[in-house]
């Protein structure tokens, strides 16, 4: 339990590095590149579930609402996503 | 049943029947035939049943009609004559090999009954507080009601709860267990959604954010929601009014698997802007009843830049 639990501290302060490298939370998330270059990243399947609710004009937060993903995990893949290069934020 | 069982029964100061397997008394001791007016003659032969009156019929029917059907022993209680009392019906093995029934009655205690008494006087308030939160929250459909609205919503799920403990408060004091919320499962993610949200209420304009860390939906873990609700509660209120509040609070949930058994750790987190904090919790008997009877593990990590963690771990409900 012990380990568990700085897990829970360690995870707690990974969500806020990545809440605050996405910035604001009401951006909307675009695709920078296009559909078949996509597959050269191999992404795993939550990302590519992620990539795949990004349209153009839903915001980082409701697309986060809409996956029923666990936060965390929602804001480490948007995040994996924009450090890629992949997608970006626009205000 | 022999004359020596006999015998040792007649000693007892506590009202005893022992009946056959179709549910007829065999016998009555001393104490019974005192206390319920009734010869061994009178009784034997009869229904268990009709040596009780009124309600209690059917009390004393449906332990026996238990005890015939799962051997085991059952709960319940009587009155006679304004007196209360406690009884268990256990299974007997009589010489043919068939199960007969003994029944032993205990004469209340007087704090009991009038603890009895209280939960029924509880009732009345609790059923008419529903009924005016019902016809308010009718009356709370439009935009500017909303505010409101969600409080009188808050209002009515905190009186299911009153409402449950209520019930287990009933089935404690009548000795017998309560079934409903020992074989109900529930899935966590909701719980801890409804902590999150309560807890930013009550914040108010408070400096520490609330953060909620937990998917959609978990594995189901057994137990009583309520209980774990009421748990978390305690444990998020308990931080906020500490002398150093957290400048954030996370309340989160997700599924955990060792080697050996599946689980689900709910979790309430803590960071301080200046650092970490070296106070260790010592939460309240309450907390750590509720956890033991959630079958969970309670566990509280501080690390002193890192902040401190409450996990609660609970046992995945296996089919």
């Amino acid at each position: 339990m012990e380990v568990q639990g700085y897990f829970e501290l360690v995870r707690s302060h990974l969500f806020k590095y990545y809440r605050e490298r996405i910035a604001d939370a009401s951006s909307v998330l675009k695709v920078k590149i296009a559909p078949q270059e996509i597959m050269k990243y191999n992404l795993p399947a939550d990302a590519g579930f992620l990539l795949s609710m990004i349209d153009g004009s839903t915001s980082v937060n409701e697309i986060l609402a809409l996956s029923g993903m666990d936060p965390f995990d929602g804001a480490r893949v948007v995040h994996g996503l924009l450090e890629a290069g992949i997608v970006e934020a626009n205000p | 049943m022999t004359g020596a069982e006999q015998s040792l029964l007649s000693f007892l100061d506590a009202p005893v029947i022992v009946g056959d397997p179709e549910g007829r008394a065999v016998y009555v001791n001393p104490a019974f035939q005192s206390r319920f007016d009734i010869t061994v003659e009178d009784a034997r032969g009869r229904s268990l049943a009709e040596l009780f009156e009124g309600g209690d019929r059917e009390a004393v029917l449906h332990a026996v009609a238990e005890v015939f059907e799962y051997g085991e022993s059952v709960r319940f209680r009587v009155r006679e004559r304004g007196v209360g009392f406690a009884a268990v019906a256990s299974p007997i093995v009589a010489e043919d090999a068939r199960v007969g029934v003994v029944i032993l009655l205990k004469e209340e205690v007087e704090g009991i009954e009038r603890l009895l008494s209280l939960h029924r006087e509880i009732q009345d308030p609790i059923d008419e507080l529903s009924h005016s939160l019902e016809m308010l929250l009718e009356q709370t459909g439009g935009r500017r009601g909303s505010r409101y609205r969600t409080y009188v919503e808050d209002s009515l799920r905190a009186l299911t709860r009153l409402r449950k403990w209520s019930h287990e408060l009933r089935a404690m004091l009548s000795g017998t267990p309560s079934p409903i919320l020992e074989c109900q499962s529930f899935d966590p993610a909701e719980v801890v959604r409804r902590v999150a949200e309560r807890t930013v209420r009550r914040i108010g304009d408070a400096e520490t954010t609330v953060q909620l860390l937990a998917a959609r939906s978990l594995p189901a873990v057994r137990g009583d929601e309520a209980r774990l609700e009421s748990v978390l509660m305690r444990i998020a209120q308990g931080r906020l009014e500490e002398d150093r509040p957290p400048s954030a609070l996370f309340i989160g949930a997700r599924a955990v698997e060792t080697d050996t058994a599946a689980g689900v750790v709910v979790s309430v987190t803590e960071h301080w802007l200046d650092g970490g904090c070296n106070a260790t919790p010592s939460e309240p008997p309450v907390v750590k009843e509720s956890v033991a009877a959630l079958s969970g593990i309670l566990h509280t990590t501080i690390d002193p830049q890192l902040g401190r963690t409450t996990l609660l771990r609970l046992p995945v409900d296996t089919p």
